[in-house]
């Protein structure tokens, strides 16, 4: 099974002090998935990540990345050529440039002299930075710093990213191009794991899903599992006319549980935990009820929601 | 191994050299040399008698035509002349005091001056998260600390390079042995090793206790050979001179100073080489287990 798997840790535990941060954590990800861990603040995420990175060693427990057994206190060079890793304060050498930055790790991966100058052009062009090549990274912004960091992440062309709390400060538009790398990424194959507070960036990128709870691992599955069984999706309904109508009609059908005003437009968010054909059913039935509807629209649930209904939110 | 291929084979070395091998520190340190040199010689030549009073002052520097008693004991010492009745300075005394002075000056900067640039630089690396980023790379630890040693150093290295050949003249007009310059830099290289590799395994390891223990250690071992170079420069003009001559010249003496000599020389190289293997093996552990504690690393805990 172990071969089978991107990702496969027994009974993983770090403890510092008197404090558990993971406890037992049987993690298991298959090849090329995308695997979000979420969870509040001090719930492990870090910790597990950093000890997958070999950035901490287990108290206890055993991890495996693509088969091969991390050995704690040894080079473990097959799975460091595999790995690539970007910590939550993504750390550069302020008096670098971009260039110099990248070419020195092109360095340290061993790239051959010939396929360096090639690949550390290519990075750049990936993350978005070409143009910024000659400055120093003590003068990038917050994004481009990530941005940066990540094409040192990648520089050696690695099978499974581990990145932690990737976007975590960025505006909207630095989010938006990380995420679209992100996606460039995932279409060759490569593992991510990857951990963020942002769950609709999250519920955008990933196929798989962890939650985390006082250093336990207390969910792990595909993401349409965690929509199935919250079972619960979301419907946005849009009508013309006087929407007291649409909420009394709503109001009076089965499976519809809040209604919630979208502000500044003639829309409807409906929480619904009834089956395809139910909801076939309610928008039947509001059309025969002759409410002038514009917009219909069933979604497969708000991962932020689900998390925060799970009850998951206590720190360790 | 030329400069170049070191640079191609060693990325760490490449990436401390360039951060540090600037024209504006190299102009200072070239400069702050330059200085310190014509001071130097400044001090000495202040410290020559008057070679035409009718006392010579500071004697140490006035040529000796002979001596009436055993080194070591009380004796009359008899003054050298010129046809016109002036001291005859003893120039080779005089630029052996230099070279002492100069080596002292060595093991001040390099093995200790470079174990804590050393230790800071790892310290800073570990503070700012890039040490992992090393320890993740294809590099072996080994390759990392050695571009660090070679590295991080690299100005006080220059700063020596400049000293040199004030330092080879001064070995020169002392004419000192070949055996003897070569225990000194034997000494020498043996000193930088043990405390670069202390504080590698210092800053890597974080063991409070048992790092506090070693650079105790090795602070007494470099604290010997610093005594051993004192007990040898400040002997006095007529025994340095009857003595001492002899032995850095042959490096034989009847009296069993060489001999002795030799052999605290020697043990406290092994000492160092001792020291400087162990330090090194642990770094090398502590490199690859960043929050390793006393047990893990001290203990060779083993995993299956």
């Amino acid at each position: 099974m172990v071969k089978q798997l991107a990702i496969y840790t027994h009974g993983l535990t770090k403890r510092f002090d008197d404090r558990i941060a993971v406890r037992e954590v049987n993690l298991k990800i298959p090849y090329g998935e995308v695997y979000g861990l979420i969870g509040p603040n001090g719930a492990g995420k870090t910790t597990l990540i950093k000890l997958l990175a070999m950035a901490e060693e287990p108290t206890q427990g055993k991890i495996w990345i693509y088969g091969d057994r991390l050995v704690p206190n040894q080079p473990n060079d097959r799975v460091k050529g595999r790995l690539g890793y970007l910590p939550d304060d993504f750390p550069l050498y302020n008096d670098m440039t971009v260039w110099e930055y990248l070419e020195y790790f092109a360095r340290l991966y061993d790239l051959p002299p010939s396929r360096r100058h090639k690949r550390v052009r290519e990075v750049l062009e990936l993350v978005r930075l070409t143009d910024k090549e000659t400055s120093l990274t003590a003068t990038l912004s917050r994004g481009m710093k990530q941005r940066l960091s990540l094409a040192r992440t990648v520089l050696h062309r690695p099978v499974m990213l581990l990145l932690d709390e990737p976007v975590s400060g960025l505006d909207p538009v630095a989010r938006q191009l990380f995420r679209d790398i992100i996606k460039t990424l995932q279409k060759s194959q490569i593992t991510i794991l990857i951990s963020s507070h942002i769950l609709s960036d999250l519920a955008e990128l990933c196929t798989s899903i962890g939650i985390m709870e006082q250093g336990n691992l207390v969910y792990s599955g595909p993401l349409s599992e965690l929509y199935a069984s919250a079972g619960q999706q979301q419907i946005l309904v849009a009508a013309t006319g006087d929407l007291n109508v649409l909420k009394a009609q709503l109001k009076s059908s089965p499976g519809v549980g809040a209604i919630e005003e979208l502000p500044n437009s003639s829309r409807l968010r409906v929480d619904f935990s009834g089956t395809s054909d139910q909801a076939a059913e309610l928008m039947r039935s509001l059309i025969k009820a002759g409410i002038p509807i514009t917009e219909f629209q069933c979604t497969p649930g708000d991962l932020e929601s689900i998390f925060l209904k799970s009850g998951h939110q206590k720190t360790s | 191994m030329n400069f170049q291929t070191l640079k191609d084979s060693n990325p760490q070395f490449l990436r401390e050299f360039k951060s540090r091998f600037q024209p504006i520190y190299i102009t200072i340190i070239a400069i702050a040399s330059v200085v310190f040199q014509i001071c130097l010689l400044l001090w000495f030549y202040k410290q020559l008698p008057n070679t035409t009073g009718s006392s010579p002052g500071i004697a140490r520097y006035v040529a000796i035509s002979s001596y009436d008693g055993i080194p070591g004991y009380r004796g009359s010492i008899h003054y050298a002349f010129d046809a016109n009745r002036h001291y005859l300075i003893d120039w080779r005394t005089w630029w052996f005091d230099i070279f002492h002075a100069l080596t002292w000056m060595m093991f001040l900067v390099l093995p200790l001056g470079g174990s804590f640039l050393l230790l800071q630089d790892i310290k800073r690396e570990i503070s700012q998260g890039t040490l992992h980023l090393l320890r993740l790379s294809r590099q072996s630890s080994q390759r990392i600390l050695i571009g660090k040693i070679l590295g991080v150093p690299i100005m006080l290295y220059l700063a020596i390079a400049t000293l040199l050949p004030v330092y080879a003249i001064a070995l020169l007009f002392a004419r000192l042995s070949i055996i003897a310059i070569a225990i000194i830099a034997l000494f020498f290289i043996s000193a930088c090793g043990l405390l670069y590799s202390y504080a590698l395994l210092v800053s890597l390891t974080q063991i409070p206790s048992p790092g506090q223990v070693f650079i105790g250690l090795s602070g007494i071992i470099q604290g010997g050979g610093l005594w051993l170079w004192s007990w040898w420069g400040s002997r006095t003009h007529a025994e340095l001179h009857y003595a001492g001559y002899q032995a850095w010249e042959r490096f034989s003496h009847t009296r069993g100073e060489i001999r002795n000599f030799t052999l605290i020389s020697l043990a406290l190289l092994a000492i160092s080489v001792c020291g400087t293997a162990y330090a090194w093996y642990f770094s090398q552990k502590g490199f690859y287990a960043p929050t390793s504690t006393r047990a893990t690393i001290l203990n060779f805990k083993i995993h299956d």
